[in-house]
């Protein structure tokens, strides 16, 4: 039994021996304290579920680029791995082209570029 | 002696009776063919090439390099194309020496199942670089050299 429900007892028995002076005061203190935390409880709980939405929604968004990114279309040429091996290829392609992920462009960049475009793995541009 | 002969005879008469003529036309003897990749780059100096080719009713068994000693080596395709009707050839000339004009690239040879008559290879996403690496336009085409058969 909480104080809520002990004080509304006493409100109604009027001669319980630990009925406070403001006994009325006290039952709406009392009340509102309970409606808060029935407030909180409820925000913790809409805020569980939205995360759960959100963390949903970032797996499936994870999924989709992970998809996108092995089918990838044809962006790459061999005149991109021709340039990447004879050193004529712009350092702004860099991102583009720099297959190995070591920061430069050299051979082994222009090796990686040919396998992917002779690659038979289908592709969404087929 | 005389089992000797027996088996000599016996050999013969299968030879002679085991198998019937059959209708020509009914065979469909496997074949081998041969087909010629060829660039026509005019004027431009070729430093690379790339070309998707599909050949219906054969298999691709077999890749070979081109005329022009910068392609003389085979073009990098890969290996799972081999046993299947397409393939994704690209090759670049590393060197200084780059060939012009109309140039055998590269070979492929094909086996048909001998009822598939002329091959007609469909190319896609063919490209072409200069010296410079820039893209241009070529011409490109995969024929039957006439080797092979």
């Amino acid at each position: 039994m909480d104080d809520l429900e002990k004080l509304l007892r006493a409100r109604f028995r009027q001669d319980a021996p630990e009925v406070p002076a403001d006994l009325d005061a006290a039952i709406v203190g009392l009340g509102h304290e309970a409606a808060a935390g029935h407030v909180r409880r409820r925000r913790r709980l809409r805020l569980v579920r939205i995360g759960s939405v959100a963390a949903a929604a970032a797996i499936v968004a994870l999924c989709w680029l992970g998809t996108r990114a092995l089918d990838e279309p044809r962006t790459l040429d061999v005149a991109d791995a021709w340039r990447v091996a004879r050193g004529l290829a712009d350092p702004d392609e860099t991102a583009r082209l720099d297959l190995t992920g070591d920061g430069r462009l050299d051979a082994a960049d222009a090796d990686r570029i040919l396998d992917r475009v002779v690659s038979l793995r289908p592709r969404r541009d087929r | 002696m005389i089992a000797f002969r027996l088996l000599v005879t016996l050999a013969a008469a299968l030879l002679a009776f085991g198998n019937p003529p059959q209708d020509p036309a009914a065979t469909h003897a496997p074949g081998f063919q041969v087909l010629d990749v060829v660039v026509d780059t005019g004027a431009i100096p070729l430093a690379a090439w790339q070309l998707e080719v599909t050949v219906e009713g054969a298999l691709l068994v077999g890749v070979e390099g081109g005329e022009p000693a910068a392609f003389r080596d085979a073009p990098r395709y890969d290996p799972k194309a081999l046993q299947g009707d397409r393939i994704v050839l690209a090759a670049l000339a590393v060197g200084d020496e780059l060939p012009r004009g109309k140039l055998r690239v590269a070979r492929l040879h094909v086996t048909t199942n001998g009822s598939s008559g002329n091959l007609t290879p469909v190319l896609r996403s063919a490209v072409t670089a200069d010296a410079e690496g820039r893209r241009f336009e070529a011409h490109l085409e995969v024929q039957a050299s006439g080797e092979g058969r």
